[in-house]
Order: C-alpha cells, then structure tokens, then sequence
C-alpha cells in the first residue's frame, strides 16, 4: 500500500496543514490577539527546533555507533537553561533593548555596530548552515526512499545502497519553494514571525510525539518491556572504555554553545521571545522536552541492532523498526515526525540566515553602491525581500551541493557535530562582549576570522576531499608534516573532532582577549559596552545622552518610509510628535528621537546598517566622551557606593553590638553597687533605729550596736571608695607616680602588714624563694595595694584545715613576677573567665563568712595593667590558687 | 514587568545549578557510575543519566517558581 506517490500526497497534505497554521497565527497576531501565541508553552515548543532530523533519525544512530555519546547533545543545552538566570536572562533582555534581529546583529551591535563583523557573523553562518543543511537533506531524502520502498518485500530494500540525489535535488527544490513562502511573506518591523512560530510549535509536537510513539511500539510492541530490550545490548555498547573522555566533554561543550549560538536557536529564544516570564518556564521545560525526546532513544537503537539485519542503516531504525514489525501506519507517523523535525530546523534557519545576509551583506553592499539613495518608498523593503528570498534558495543549494560532494556518506551526527564546532566559534566574542568591558572590535574580528579558519581547514575541509585531499590530511599542506589537518603541529593522537575545537576555540578565545586588550575602544564601542555589560544597570536611552546629532526632520522622514512603508512610519512619527507635546505632526528631530528611530530602522535592517543609513542623513554627529566616561563611571560608582554602605552598615552593626555590651555592663553594676550599699545601709538603719526608739537599751547592747553601725560605714566607706579608684582606674585617670622602685620592698612590707591579718587565725604565711636587686617602673604603694589585696584573698578564703599561703618571687624572661599561691578551694574552671570582673567573687566566699565587694581583683588587674605588667591565674594548680603579678624589668 | 525582588541565596542557587550539572555529568565523577552493573534489569549508567537529568529538571523548576 506504501508508494514513493502516497508519501508524496501526505507529506503534501501536512504541509497544508502547516500553512494554515501560520495563516491563523498571523492572523491572529495582526489584529492584535497574541494569546496563546506568546504563552511560555509554544515559546519552549519553538525552541525545540534545535531538535532537527539529526536528533529524530541521527541520536539513535549515534546511540547504535558509540552508546551514550548523543546524550550530551541534549545535556549542554540542559544545562544552559537550567542556568538560564546568568546568561540567557541577560541575551533576552538586550535583544529587546536594542530590537537585535539575529546574532550577527547582535555581535555587531555590541562592538560598535561594526558592518564588517556582521558581515564575517553572517559569512560563517552560511558556511556552518551548508553542513548542516545538508544533513537535513540526506535524513530526508533516505526517510523517503525507505519509506516509500515499494515492492513484495519492503525490507528486502534495507540497507539502501546511497541516497539518491535526483530525488534529493527535487527534495530541496521543495523546501526552497517552502521556506520562501513561510519565511518572507512579510517584513516585521520587529523580525518576529508568530505564524511560523505557531507552526514549527505544531511540528515540535508531531516530532515529539513520533518519537514517543515509536520507543513505546519498540519496548513493548517488539521488545517486552525495558528489562528484555536491555538484555540485547550488545556489552560495549554502553560500557565502552573511554566512553567519558574528551570527547564526551567537547561534545557537550559544544551542544552547550550551539543552543545560544546557532543561528535559528538566537532567532527562537531571543527574537522571538516577548517576555521573561517565557524563559521561567522554558528554564525547565525545554530540558525536560529534551528528556523525552532522548527517553526512548537507547531502547530503539538496542532493538534495531538486535533485530535488523546486519548491516543495516542506525540513522533509520525509527523507521525501519516499525516497518519490519509491521506497522505501517506508526511507520508513516514516524516518516512525519522525521519530516517536522528536518522541515522547522530548515525553515527557522533560512528566515534567521536569510535575515542575516540581507541586513549584514546585501544591505551595506546596497549603500556603498548607492543603490538606495535614490530609490523611491517602499524600495529598500523590496530590495530586503527578493535578497532574502534569493538567499534562501542560494542557502538550500549551498547545502544540496554539500550533500552532494562531502565524500563518504558519513553517519548524521559526525555532520552535526561539524556544524555546531562552526557556531561555537561565535562563543568567545557572544559571551565575552556580555560580561567583558574592554572586549572590543578587533579581538571579535581577529578571533573569529582565526577560529573559523582553523575550523574549516581541520574540520569542514577534509569532510570535502577535494580542498584539503586525504592526500594533504595524510601528510600536511605543502607536504609539511605539522601542517596535517587532524594533527596539527604534532598534536597528534586526538580524535579529529577534539583536535579540531581545541585549536579553533583556543586560538580563537586568545586573540579576542590579547587584541581586546592590546586596542583602544572607539568611542561608539565604549558606549554600546556599558549599554550591553551593564543593561540591569544602565538606563536605556543612554545612547541619546551620549549621542549629539542634528538632521533634517524630512529627511528622516524619507528615510523612515523607505525602510518601514508609509503608514508605520507615520505612525511612528506622529507617536513621538504627541510624545513631545508640539501640537503638530512633525517632531523635533533631537537627539532622543533620531536615536529611537535608529533604534526602530535597526529591527528591520540590522544595528550596522541603520546606523549607516541614519549617518547619511545625519549632518552634524558627536559622541560625548565626558557624557560617556560619567555613565560608565556612574554605574562603577553604584557599585563602588553599594560596597560602601555595605561596609558602613556593618560597621555600624558591630558599634551597636559593642555599645549594647557596654550598656547591659553599666545596668549590671549599677545594680551590684546598689545591691552591697544596701546590705550595710540597712543594718546601719535597722540598728540606730533601735537605739531610738529603745531608750532603755542596756548600755553593753547600745555599745555592740554602735560598733556595728561604725563597722558597717566603715565597709561602706571601703566600698565606695574602691568603686571611685575602680572608675578612675578605668578612666585611666588615677594618678599614680610612677617611679623606679624595688618591689621586694613593697612585696616584704605587705607580707609584714598580713601577718598582722594572719595572727589572728591559723594560717601559715610564708615566704619562699626570692630574688634581689630588681627594679621596676611602678608606684610603690599601688604595687604594695596589689599584693596585700591577694595574700589576704589568699589568708581570708582559705577553708583548708591546714590553711598556708605561700610568695615566691623570680625574674622570667626579663619580667620579675611573684607568684601568691595559697591551698584554699581555689578558683573554679568555669570562674577563671571571669575573675577579674567587677563585682566577681570566687565560689570560695561562699564557704567562709569572709565579706567584700568583688571590686580588690579588678582594681589588682586595673592597675597593673596601668603600669604596664599584668595580673593573671597561673594555670594547672593542683589544689587552691596561684595567682602571677608580672612586671616589666627596667634595669638589669 | 518589574521582576519581583529575589532574594540572594535564590539567584546564587540559579547561578550554581549548571555548575553542580556538570560537576555530576563530567568525569571524574560519571566514571564511578560507568561500571558494568545493572540495576533492576538497566544498567547503572543509564539510570544515572536519565536521574541526573530529571533532577536538575526538577530543581530549576523549583528556581524558577520561586525567582
């Protein structure tokens, strides 16, 4: 029942379909009605163009040949979107800016519009398209010819000897006719094309659900279930030794690049995109698109190698499987999935290249010939139209005549991969011009014009043979040995494909960077730098602060009709007339506006030649470097200022942490001070109160009463004035004398005052070793307060049965220090923190009926600290404590 | 259309997704899944690549409702 005539018809008919569709989108789109159109789900589904016949036929031949392998071509990308936040959020959002129309445009515009960078962007276009192209011709045309292999036996036909180029010539004919009717019918002002993009939506669907339909006919139909299918795998299919070496990383790499920088993935994802919210969902959706289109992939290619027969074509297991299981009509589902996928990619590339060539090549060559000049309305649009339909049939023959010469016939993928090392080329100067300031016009040139020259003669050249011969590949150009194609300067042993992309991409990226930096920007590069690096922060109508040009209102008027038609340009005009308030239809034509027109002119002929174009009108143009240096000076200084009140506000949070601190501290001792003046103020009360009202006290009882009350002011008295000397201390307004003195001195006469202390008790002060003849920088008597204040620390907390306290004195390493130890309760580990704090007593005050304010160890500390030594606790005192005083020795 | 203030944990997150994509898909670390051994009847590599895939599907879908 399958005729090559029945194809034909429904292949014919689908495209009818296809054509309606684009007729109700534009439709649609044209009175205004977007919908659906610009909803985030059709805006993924366009983007999935990217997935053309090498994914629908050539993954699972890829998949048959090395395992794996053609995953990565869907991982890149999968991970691009997944970060779509760092670089696509950033390409959207300048295309809508500056209304870019492809990537030429848009490498152009951001090195100073510069037409011949487009025109370079454009020429490796059409170079990489040719391969590519090709590829979508071959799948095509084998898919024909297998599917519509008549006869008794329709496997009886498999493998195909070669594809037949007769019918491939009418094959592109085809398409040509196709792609010139879909792509060119009209000129956007803004190069947006939702009839087609509601089509190749539809198509992404076909394609998707072939796919989807095939691997369920295949692991269920013919297979029985996962489990079975795996068990043919052949064991090296996926567990190939080297299956994850450089390859498997350059292939992702380049898939990486190849989603932004071929030509119809710029196209979909930033000409056509109308707003972020389309890449929020496609940041997940597209990968996930790209999970199903790759879930079924392995399973068909085990099963085709399992059950064809040997020999057969992998690159058409999808339609040879369900054909050698019977299956027509999935077959002939399969044969359209395969047609969508070849028929967008081929489309969105000729509208997207097309566009290219006649705003980046056609239009200046039109200019410097002044073909234009005295071209009547609407010229320029006519002009725009027959070169784009012209280059769309010259782009499909380019691509016929690759089919046709490329020597072996090559598996699908080994020609894909050939293109995607081509667009990445475009990488370096893409990436580098969004994130690098001094990336300028003559690093992009020089880079790219390098890259795509390595590219072609390691890569694209020996895939011809009659450019570079196997003759030059075996042994060099010129016969010189470090000249081979695949092993150049004795880079031997790679896989062409690595060897190609690093030599390329590296020699590429290095001169971008070394001219970029060894070249001073002009002007006008200067300016479209800060408007692109900085495009978050920058505002948009920059470019008219910067930019001082004066033209004649009418002929700009002129120039607008020419390139937009009469009625938009009227249009335009009378909107930016009401804009500024005149009253009439004419506008003043002042820097902002010539700068919105050019801005408009270049959504229809590309930045580069709209600026030509407006230059000719233009008769006065300046650049203000000033204006230019405080712009980009302005956003280096939000950035700089931002820095700062960073830095300021955590400052400021760290004084407010330190001054809460001290204000908790000051509560706190106030709160001790009048917590121990109320002890002795209160017996001090309690007491003379009695004496008052008791007249007939006895005389020994009001004696013991008096001498309380004298005690207690007396404690009183010692307190205050201790928190007076604490304060000034602190304040560090104490005066202390300081002059040089002995310290055994002072040390002997406060052992001499303890003992005093010491009679009294049971305790046993005594005086070890000791040194002789020291001097220090201090005052006697604050020295002598010092250590009379610990020995009687020492002599009062002490609960030991056998109580001692024991001095020593010693120089070390040139500090003369004396050491007070004592075998009390010593200081607990969890108080040693604290010890010298205000108002700390030691667990040990507890244990005796000992009294004081916890002020005698801070003072110590203070006015040691004074006289430049220090108090510390000596670590590692088995039993009680051993405090250090530590002083500075002066002389020798 | 203003984008929502975003808080800095989040668009840090988004910017490091990829990173952690290819740290898990490049080798060294794909090597360790690379060996001979099936897993419910498929073998290891495959489940480890198609898992990898659906959970950086997953978690920008999450970013980028929450972005």
């Amino acid at each position: 029942m399958r005729s090559a005539n029945l194809v034909l018809a429904i292949a014919l008919i689908y495209v009818a379909v296809l054509f309606a569709l684009a007729y109700v989108g534009d439709r649609r789109a044209r009175s205004g009605r977007l919908g659906w159109l610009q909803s985030p789900l059709v805006y993924t589904l366009s983007i999935s163009v990217y997935c053309s016949s090498w994914t629908f036929y050539g993954a699972v031949g890829s998949a048959a040949r090395s395992g794996l392998e053609f995953a990565t071509i869907y991982l890149g990308p999968t991970l691009i979107f997944a970060g779509w936040w760092l670089l696509l959020r950033k390409l959207v959002r300048i295309g809508h800016l500056h209304g870019i129309t492809s990537i030429a445009d848009m490498i152009s515009s951001r090195y100073g519009k510069s037409a011949p960078l487009a025109a370079l962007v454009t020429l490796i276009s059409v170079v990489v398209s040719m391969p590519y192209i090709a590829l979508q011709l071959k799948a095509i045309t084998t898919s024909f010819q297998v599917v519509g292999n008549a006869g008794p036996d329709p496997l009886a036909g498999l493998p195909i000897a070669g594809p037949d180029f007769r019918l491939g010539f009418w094959i592109t004919v085809g398409l040509a006719i196709f792609s010139v009717l879909f792509g060119t019918r009209n000129i956007d002002a803004k190069e947006q094309h939702p009839g087609v993009v509601a089509a190749i939506a539809f198509e992404a669907v076909v394609k998707l659900a072939a796919l989807v339909v095939v691997g369920v006919l295949v692991v269920w139909g013919i297979g029985g279930g996962p489990t079975a299918i795996f068990a043919h795998a052949p064991p090296e299919l996926l567990h190939a030794p080297d299956a994850f070496g450089s390859r498997w990383i350059t292939t992702t790499f380049l898939a990486a690049a190849a989603i932004v920088c071929l030509p119809r993935e710029f196209h979909v994802i930033v000409v056509e995109s109308s707003d972020e919210r389309q890449q929020r969902t496609a940041s997940w959706l597209f990968p996930l698109y790209l999970f199903l289109t790759c879930l079924f992939i392995v399973p068909i290619a085990i099963a085709g190698i399992a059950f064809l027969p040997a020999g057969s074509n992998p690159d058409m297991f999808v339609l040879t499987l369900p054909m050698w299981a019977g299956h027509d009509a999935v077959a002939m589902f399969a044969f359209l999935g395969g047609f969508s996928s070849a028929t967008s990619m081929v489309i969105v590339s000729c509208i997207a290249i097309s566009t290219m060539v006649s705003n980046h090549i056609v239009m200046p060559i039109a200019l410097q010939l002044n073909w234009v000049r005295e071209s009547v309305s609407g010229e320029i649009r006519g002009l725009l139209m027959s070169s784009r339909r012209i280059s769309i049939c010259v782009l499909l023959m380019l691509g016929f005549l690759y089919f046709r010469l490329s020597g072996s016939p090559g598996a699908l993928a080994s020609i894909g991969l050939i293109a995607f090392a081509g667009v990445a080329q475009f990488l370096p100067s893409l990436v580098g011009g969004l994130f690098w300031r001094h990336a300028n016009v003559g690093g992009a040139l020089v880079g790219l014009a390098a890259g795509a020259g390595l590219w072609a003669y390691t890569l694209l050249l020996p895939n011809f043979g009659f450019i570079v011969t196997p003759d030059v590949v075996e042994s060099g150009l010129f016969g010189l040995a470090w000249l081979r194609p695949q092993a150049l300067f004795g880079l031997n042993g790679m896989d062409p494909l690595v060897h190609s992309v690093f030599w390329s991409l590296g020699v590429n990226t290095f001169l971008f960077a070394a001219v970029s930096l060894a070249r001073e920007p002009r002007p006008l590069e200067r300016l479209q730098s800060t408007l692109f690096v900085d495009v978050f922060r920058a505002p948009a109508d920059t470019a008219s602060i910067v930019m001082r040009r004066t033209a004649p209102v009418q002929e700009l008027s002129v120039l607008a009709q020419r390139i937009l038609g009469e009625y938009e340009a009227r249009e335009f005009f009378r909107q930016a007339a009401s804009a500024q308030n005149l009253g009439v239809d004419t506008p003043i034509a002042d820097d902002t506006f010539i700068t919105q027109l050019e801005r408009k002119l270049a959504g229809s002929v590309g930045a580069a030649s709209a600026r030509a174009l407006v230059s000719q009108v233009v008769t006065v143009e300046t650049i203000s470097l000033d204006e230019l240096m405080k712009i980009a000076d302005e956003t280096q200084r939000v950035r700089a200022y931002s820095q700062e009140l960073e830095e300021k506000s955590r400052q400021l949070g760290e004084a407010v942490e330190r001054l809460k601190q001290l204000d908790s501290q000051k509560d706190e001792f106030l709160s001790q001070v009048s917590h121990e003046v109320r002890t002795p103020m209160a017996s001090i009360r309690s007491f003379s109160e009695i004496l008052r009202h008791t007249p007939d006290l006895k005389p020994e009882k009001a004696a013991r009463f008096v001498r309380i009350i004298n005690e207690e002011s007396e404690r009183l008295t010692r307190l205050l004035d201790s928190t007076l000397d604490l304060n000034m201390l602190e304040r560090g307004e104490a005066p202390v004398d300081v002059t040089l003195i002995d310290p055994e001195v002072a040390l002997e006469n406060s052992i001499r005052v303890c003992q005093g202390l010491v009679a009294t008790t049971k305790v046993r002060l005594s005086s070890g070793e000791r040194v002789a003849g020291v001097t220090v920088r201090a005052n006697a008597d604050r020295i002598a307060q010092v250590f009379i204040n610990l020995i009687s620390n020492a002599i009062k907390y002490n609960t030991s049965p056998r109580p001692q306290v024991h001095v020593t004195s010693r120089i070390h390493e040139g500090t003369y220090e004396v050491l007070i130890s004592d075998n009390g309760p010593g200081i607990r580990p969890e108080e040693r923190e604290r010890i010298f704090s205000k108002f700390v007593r030691g667990w040990a005050h507890t244990q005796t009926g000992a009294s004081g304010a916890g002020l005698g160890l801070t003072i110590s500390w203070q006015i040691l600290r004074h006289l430049g030594g220090s108090l510390t606790l000596a670590e590692g005192s088995d039993s009680g404590a051993c405090f250090r005083v530590a002083l500075p020795v002066t002389a020798p | 259309m203003k984008p929502p203030p975003t808080s800095g944990r989040l668009r840090d997150a988004a910017a490091l997704l990829p990173v952690l994509g290819v740290a898990l898909l490049m080798p060294p670390v794909i090597r360790i899944f690379a060996a001979d051994v099936e897993f419910a009847g498929l073998p290891l590599i495959v489940i480890y690549v198609f898992g990898v895939w659906l959970g950086l599907i997953a978690a920008a879908a999450l970013l980028a409702r929450r972005l």
